[in-house]
């Protein structure tokens, strides 16, 4: 039977038993929520047109939709005055009251979040991840957070030597497991070597699957203003309030799900569901002799085609590092720099268009239903995210 | 004419004195010599810019003389206005600037590219080096690497000959005061099809209208409004197609653009990405773009061809049109999908006014535009435009998300930078103008092409970002099945794909390498640059400091 892949089809799950099909079961659980939200502000007789594409298995035909946005967080480029500003903000850790709790995470709410190894003062390396913290919660104890299995499902069991000789493979060798983990034995997303010391994953609270999936699933409701159905992007979000509209991923991507669902069709995520690295586009990039640069962009997780980690890092042999390379003439002096060519991609995906219309709701109604998401702007500390 | 009063917001009167009349109001003439030129001598660069000062078309000027050469046409036609100027302008590269003021000043200003200058940053836009090399600026005429310039002066003239002596006299002026002169260039209309550029397609019909006035007088707009108070798109377009633009989008130090939820009709901030100084002037791009009409006939014939292996029935012409999303006249695709429409290419306000996802530019508006009574048109415009409205066309269809209209100005799309308004921070004034003689077969082998010139506050955000995140991109402005640019992208020919999109939304795709020999629009010549105002340039760069 098909189930919901793991991120990337990242093959870690086949060493936490029945990994996998914990993962399937979480999923399932997140496909779930996000048809109930859609349903839940639909009039009586409409069907949400969110769909599990995978639970029950069908045959449906679904076709492909993609969806690009840039890596670097528009909000830093919206809030500062100069784009020198931004990149600055971009490379420091902000704090955060997650349910009372004090964090530090990341500002980079794209989906992309890096950080950034220097030598001397100069860039050595950049690692760049797309991966939410729930697959790294499944790893760590068999389910997400919050993902509450039912009745006969395996047990939560996690592996956190497997969490810990990743993280030594691709953060540090010095990480011990007592590291990733907080006062009560749990893992901790925010944990040091995935804040100040590294990237493991995401951090910023904005940027989780479930999150994306909620978006998708809240994106597929109609929206309607005096009459007049919704179809711009920066409407819909403030109607819908299914994300942060200062961002370039949560309008683009609820604008394109949202155009999806308006052709009548339904709607689901591409298996297996994540955010990716698309690509780097590193047109216009020279060594110091003025030469193009060659290929330094090394996929450390995932596939070519759905990329979960990746590094930029400029092989020894060549004699200089990433700080001496230029973007049409400007040296990298930041990593956000490289993020800034860094495309984002999820995929959207539809079937039976035509056949499943439903009516558009005005935006006063759904407001009351609406995932609301703490603001990603540094100095407003204070606010929660209350998941949906 | 008198430009109705329009129900909009109080816009502000603009310090028309001190702006250079290019950038807001257009030169629109048909002759137009551009001199980029080294400063030798700074001292006597000084002094000649002191006297050069006074000569400086400001926008007021040129304004007021488009008013009037409007008036004039409208009664007598466009033959017989009897009007006659001739305007100038001048911009400095950072490298300039530097000269004048000092290397401190220079990096005051925020916009990398500028400081930085084009001829490195030529690989970013996609600009390719000749086989072997690395320096894609390396043939340049003007502004590459090896032949950098401080400056530009442009002269424009309703009369060639007046030019020619404006010109003549400025270069002999100039020489004995230090200037050396790195490349001129004289450029015209063309004759044979004026508003057209050597593909032959009507060029410039789409141009950001802009709010403020000339001066105190109420209705004395920049952009003349032709609305009738009625209809709601009044305070938010000049003309039908016309969406108004805060000017600090194109001037430095004026208000900009305020994005939603921001009440668009009120101005926003002011800022000023420069030293104080820079208000009021504008970044300037430009980029001597030259054309082989040969090549890009011969592929549009070589790709009509292997459409057709490929099940599509595609003439030649469709496929230029297809690749601009016009069609020669003018004619959007989405108004005219499969054949030209000349009366309508010729219909200034008709030939804007569509969006890709909504009829009339914005789904807010369901019907046709209503013009004032009492506004005079332009010539060629219907006071009711009964051409068929434009198709939505989200999926791309009838003109391709790769289309170079699409690219630059998705309109009323969505992009990855979120709904349409957020276009407008990206939106350029341009003001180019053909160069060399139209096409023939016998001269096929001469030098012609288009010098793009562009205004904007911001090089980085504005110019770059269209050709580096949307003209050279396959996948933004996002929709299917992408696509890059291929009238004026770069990347190699190898990399270079045409790709269409049929009825059913499957892709028709032609490897361009397959098809061309050569590229069709190669980059010759250009440079970043600044234009000050009127007072910058008299109080400070002529000043001995």
């Amino acid at each position: 039977m098909e189930q919901w892949m793991p991120p990337g089809s990242a093959d870690d799950l086949d060493q936490v038993p029945d990994g996998r099909t914990r993962w399937d079961i979480a999923m399932t659980e997140f496909f779930a929520a996000a048809v109930n939200r859609a349903q839940s502000v639909l009039p009586a007789g409409s069907h949400a047109q969110i769909v599990d594409a995978v639970h029950p298995s069908s045959t449906l035909t679904w076709s492909p939709a993609p969806i690009f946005w840039n890596g670097f967080p528009k909000v830093l480029l919206s809030k500062f005055p100069t784009v020198h500003q931004a990149l600055v903000a971009a490379e420091k850790l902000i704090p955060f009251n997650l349910d009372g709790r004090s964090i530090k995470m990341r500002p980079q709410d794209e989906y992309l979040e890096w950080h950034t190894t220097t030598v001397q003062g100069k860039i050595k390396a950049v690692d760049f991840t797309c991966e939410g913290p729930e697959y790294w919660q499944a790893l760590a104890h068999g389910y997400p957070d919050g993902v509450t299995p039912p009745a006969g499902a395996p047990q939560a069991a996690g592996n956190l030597d497997l969490v810990t000789a990743l993280y030594r493979k691709f953060v540090d060798p010095a990480v011990q497991k007592s590291d990733l983990l907080d006062a009560a034995g749990h893992y901790d997303p925010w944990n040091q070597w995935n804040t100040a010391k590294g990237a493991m994953h995401l951090t910023h609270i904005s940027n989780s699957l479930q999150a994306e999936v909620f978006l998708a699933g809240d994106a597929t409701v109609l929206r309607e203003k005096s009459g007049v159905v919704l179809i711009d992007a920066d409407q819909l979000i403030r109607c819908a309030q299914y994300g942060v509209p200062e961002r370039s991923s949560d309008p683009t991507i609820g604008s394109a799900v949202n155009g999806l669902a308006r052709s009548g069709a339904l709607v689901s995520l591409l298996n297996p569901v994540g955010l990716y690295i698309d690509s780097l586009d590193t047109t216009g990039w020279t060594k110091p002799d003025g030469s193009p640069v060659g290929d330094y962009w090394t996929i450390q997780r995932g596939t070519p085609d759905f990329i979960l980690r990746a590094r930029y890092e400029v092989p020894e042999h060549e004699g200089f590092t990433v700080s001496d390379i230029k973007i049409g003439g400007q040296p990298i002096a930041y990593a956000g720099q490289i993020a800034q060519k860094i495309t984002m991609r999820l995929t959207g995906i539809s079937a039976d268009k035509n056949n499943h219309n439903t009516p558009p709701i005005a935006c006063a109604a759904a407001a009351s239903h609406a995932l609301a998401v703490a603001s990603t702007v540094p100095e407003r500390v204070g606010s929660t995210r209350v998941p949906g | 004419m008198s430009p109705l009063s329009t129900p909009g917001p109080p816009e502000p009167a603009l310090d028309a004195d001190e702006i250079q009349g290019d950038s807001l109001a257009g030169f629109r003439k048909n002759h137009q010599y551009f001199l980029f030129f080294t400063i030798g001598d700074v001292p006597a660069f000084r002094r000649l810019l002191a006297d050069l000062a006074s000569e400086l078309a400001t926008l007021r000027e040129v304004a007021e003389f488009n008013n009037l050469y409007r008036l004039v046409r409208n009664r007598r036609g466009a033959h017989r206005t009897g009007l006659s100027a001739v305007w100038k302008n001048i911009a400095f590269t950072a490298r300039g600037l530097g000269l004048l003021t000092s290397e401190a000043a220079v990096n005051a200003f925020d916009d990398t590219a500028f400081t930085i200058g084009l001829a490195p940053r030529a690989g970013l836009l996609g600009d390719l080096p000749p086989d072997g090399g690395n320096d894609p600026t390396v043939d340049w005429k003007f502004g590459g690497t090896s032949r950098p310039v401080d400056g530009m002066l442009t002269i424009a003239a309703d009369d060639p000959n007046a030019l020619e002596r404006a010109a003549l006299e400025t270069e002999q002026a100039w020489s004995r005061g230090g200037v050396v002169k790195v490349w001129a260039e004289t450029c015209h209309v063309r004759p044979d099809l004026p508003g057209h550029e050597h593909f032959g397609f009507r060029d410039s019909i789409s141009q950001p209208g802009i709010r403020g006035r000339i001066d105190r007088r109420p209705d004395n707009y920049i952009s003349p409004r032709y609305f009738d108070v009625s209809d709601l798109r009044a305070t938010r377009y000049a003309r039908p197609g016309q969406r108004l633009i805060w000017p600090g989008e194109f001037i430095l130090g004026l208000p900009r653009q305020q994005l939603p939820p921001a009440d668009d009709l009120q101005p926003g901030t002011s800022h000023l990405s420069g030293p104080r100084w820079a208000r009021n002037g504008s970044y300037v791009v430009i980029r001597r773009l030259t054309q082989d009409v040969a090549a890009f006939r011969a592929f549009n014939a070589a790709a009509s061809t292997a459409l057709l292996a490929a099940g599509a029935n595609l003439t030649a012409d469709r496929v230029a049109a297809l690749i601009v999303g016009r069609w020669p006249s003018g004619a959007p695709l989405v108004r005219s999908p499969t054949t030209d429409e000349p009366s309508l290419g010729a219909d200034d306000f008709a030939a804007n006014d569509f969006g890709y996802e909504s009829a009339w530019l914005d789904a807010a508006y369901t019907d046709p535009p209503v013009l004032d009574p009492k506004v005079e048109l332009p010539p060629n415009v219907a006071r009711i435009d009964q051409f068929p409205p434009g198709v939505p066309d989200d999926a791309g269809v009838i003109c391709p998300h790769s289309s170079h209209l699409r690219k630059v100005n998705p309109r009323d799309q969505t992009t990855d930078q979120g709904g349409p308004d957020n276009t407008l921070h990206r939106r350029i004034l341009r003001r180019g103008i053909p160069f060399g003689d139209p096409y023939s077969e016998a001269s096929a082998s001469q030098d012609r092409g288009l010098m793009f010139v562009s205004y904007q506050a911001s090089i980085v955000d504005q110019f770059e970002f269209l050709m580096t995140s949307w003209v050279n991109s396959a996948v933004n402005p996002p929709g299917p099945p992408g696509g890059m640019d291929i009238l004026i992208g770069g990347k190699p020919l190898a990399a270079r794909t045409l790709v269409l999109s049929n009825e059913n939304g499957d892709p028709y795709e032609v490897p361009i390498h397959q098809v061309a020999t050569r590229p069709w629009v190669t980059a010759t010549g250009g440079g970043y640059f600044f234009a000050p105002s009127i007072s910058t340039i008299t109080h400070l760069l002529a000043k001995t400091p």
